[in-house]
């Protein structure tokens, strides 16, 4: 078959930067993403790191402003994979991605405009969190250690994405995604990272979602330690990077389960 | 262009199969450069899979498809095809006005905006969140996302489900519109009417297979049978049956309605007859097999 030219009145080349910015636009723009992915992990790092007596009591290469810091951008990054993740599974289901494979771009157009706009997105509290860090006194010891913590920060991304497609292709509604970013309220409390836990509870956090990203990404400032309602211990290397793994996962192999039972409803 | 004699979509001996339901069961549909082709079948007949095909959402079983001369998925990336989807198929959160310029970007084709929300009729509610627009307005806003770019196949799947009938009849005016020239339209339809009214030709489809095919009067004529309605006063189901019995081998059917009759016959004038002179029957009307009566007909055989 030789190859055709594109019959249509089209003079112009196809183009997804227009889509990324007005997803971008539409995504910050959105109160869910102002309210609980930007103002609350910042206020809560403002009042629970800045503001506090023992904000700069050391802590690893740093202090106690930037373990906070940390934590915050942590849980901020992760609601928004979760809701960013979830909302494209939901708005596949309703049929944009059939839309979407009517363009020349097709299906790798749309997850490049996605996933573009997940990491824009998610740098946007990300920084501010860190800026206001920089500003309040939180001290990381290095620049390697700013630069180190601020890209492990994104490392959550990883299974909560999944995390969120799952739950967009299970319930395929906006509500279920929501409710699936607030859980991370819950894996926040769990996974040692609003607080510090200790004893069954901190067993506990070992298993849920958010632990192993968490820990891997305190890792520059803290090294082996890990903060706990007892005070330091030492923890080795592979068990946050386990938890990350085998969430990952099994997130995934929730997805590819979700998957089937959609095309089976068919 | 250089494939004029390309038909718009050729597809043969089609199988589609989800786990053991047959839901495409060897289907042969062409469609013409510059034909409007209705596809027309009651719900769970395997349109909706059929287009999904051409447009290359999934891929058959069995069978050949091509569509313009290209396999589906090229032709699509080529965007020579445009659809309108069933239901869905757009973003709630997104402005009338964004919906158009982000699938204007993605498909090379901006200079068309002006005209499509014209032409669409949709000016009014371009900064309207989608998720606040009426069905209708909805549906004029995926009309203006498929002529975005001036496909040469336009595939709508149930295009004017829910519409009332101005508004059916603008969106096909502004399809035809579109559509003169060498633009075809394959829509699929459940409404027989619509089908009747906006198509040059009509694939009936059932149970996964093609019933029917053809011109409207050329579907129309292959119901076998006239109606001949009387007002019979008293009449009973089986008093047709009766008084009628010297021509019931031409009888298709009977219906009692009170005192309204409608009997399907292959002979009119015989029933007629009888009716005047061996029953009470009187307001005689011999009229022609409706399209339903047809359709149904069809779609029962199969």
């Amino acid at each position: 078959m030789t190859t055709i030219a594109p019959a249509s009145t089209t003079t112009a080349r196809p183009r997804l930067l227009p889509y990324a910015l007005t997803e971008f636009r539409n995504n910050i723009l959105y109160p869910d993403t102002i309210i609980f992915t930007i103002l609350l992990p910042l206020g809560l790092y403002l009042t629970f790191g800045a503001m506090t007596s023992y904000g700069d009591q050391p802590v690893g290469n740093g202090n106690v402003a930037a373990y906070t810091m940390i934590c915050m951008a942590v849980f901020s990054v992760s609601m928004s994979a979760t809701a960013i993740a979830g909302g494209s599974a939901v708005e596949l289901a309703g049929g944009w991605g059939r839309q979407m494979m009517l363009t020349p771009w097709g299906l790798r157009g749309y997850y490049a405009v996605k996933a573009g706009c997940a990491l824009v997105t998610s740098l946007v509290p990300l920084t501010l969190i860190f800026a206001a860090g920089a500003l309040t006194g939180a001290r990381c010891g290095s620049w390697t250690t700013w630069a180190a913590s601020y890209a492990l920060c994104l490392v959550p991304a990883l299974p909560f994405s999944l995390y969120g497609l799952a739950v967009g292709m299970w319930f395929r509604s906006n509500q279920a995604v929501g409710t699936a970013t607030a859980s991370l309220s819950l894996w926040g409390f769990l996974s040692n990272v609003f607080l510090p836990l200790g004893g069954v509870l901190l067993k506990i956090a070992h298993f849920t979602p958010l632990y192993g990203g968490a820990m891997l990404a305190l890792r520059p400032l803290l090294g082996d330690v890990v903060i706990t309602s007892d005070g330091e211990v030492t923890e080795p290397l592979w068990q946050p990077l386990t938890n990350l793994i085998a969430w990952t996962l099994l997130l995934a192999l929730i997805c590819v389960a979700s998957q089937r039972r959609a095309m089976a409803r068919r | 262009m250089s494939n004029d004699l390309q038909p718009a979509v050729d597809v043969s001996g089609l199988v589609k199969t989800f786990g053991s339901v047959r839901a495409v069961d060897g289907i042969d549909l062409q469609v013409q450069p510059g034909e409007i082709v209705a596809f027309l079948g009651p719900n769970g007949a395997g349109k909706s899979t059929t287009l999904d095909v051409v447009l290359g959402f999934t891929t058959p079983d069995a069978g050949s498809v091509r569509v313009l001369g290209l396999s589906p998925k090229q032709a699509a990336r080529n965007l020579r095809t445009g659809a309108i989807l069933q239901a869905g198929g757009l973003l709630p959160d997104y402005t009338v006005r964004q919906s158009v310029d982000v699938v204007a970007a993605m498909r090379g084709s901006r200079g068309d905006i002006d005209a499509v929300v014209e032409l669409t009729g949709i000016t009014a509610v371009l900064g309207r969140k989608v998720s606040k627009c009426s069905g209708g307005e909805q549906q004029r806003l995926r009309l203006a996302l498929t002529l975005l770019g001036n496909p040469d196949l336009m595939v709508l799947d149930e295009p004017t489900a829910g519409m009332d009938v101005t508004a059916r009849r603008d969106f096909w005016s502004a399809i035809r519109e579109r559509a003169a020239g060498d633009k075809a339209v394959l829509f699929a339809t459940h409404y027989l009417q619509e089908a009747a009214d906006f198509a040059d030709r009509i694939f009936i489809i059932s149970r996964g297979r093609i019933v029917a095919s053809g011109s409207v009067d050329e579907v129309r004529a292959l119901g076998e049978g006239t109606v001949v309605t009387a007002t019979w006063p008293g009449c009973r189901t089986d008093d047709v049956t009766r008084l009628l019995a010297p021509v019931a081998s031409t009888i298709r059917g009977a219906e009692v309605h009170g005192e309204h009759v409608e009997i399907r016959t292959t002979q009119p004038d015989d029933v007629a007859r009888l009716l005047l002179t061996a029953t009470p029957a009187h307001h005689l009307g011999v009229v022609a097999l409706s399209l339903d009566d047809v359709f149904a007909d069809l779609v029962d055989a199969a």
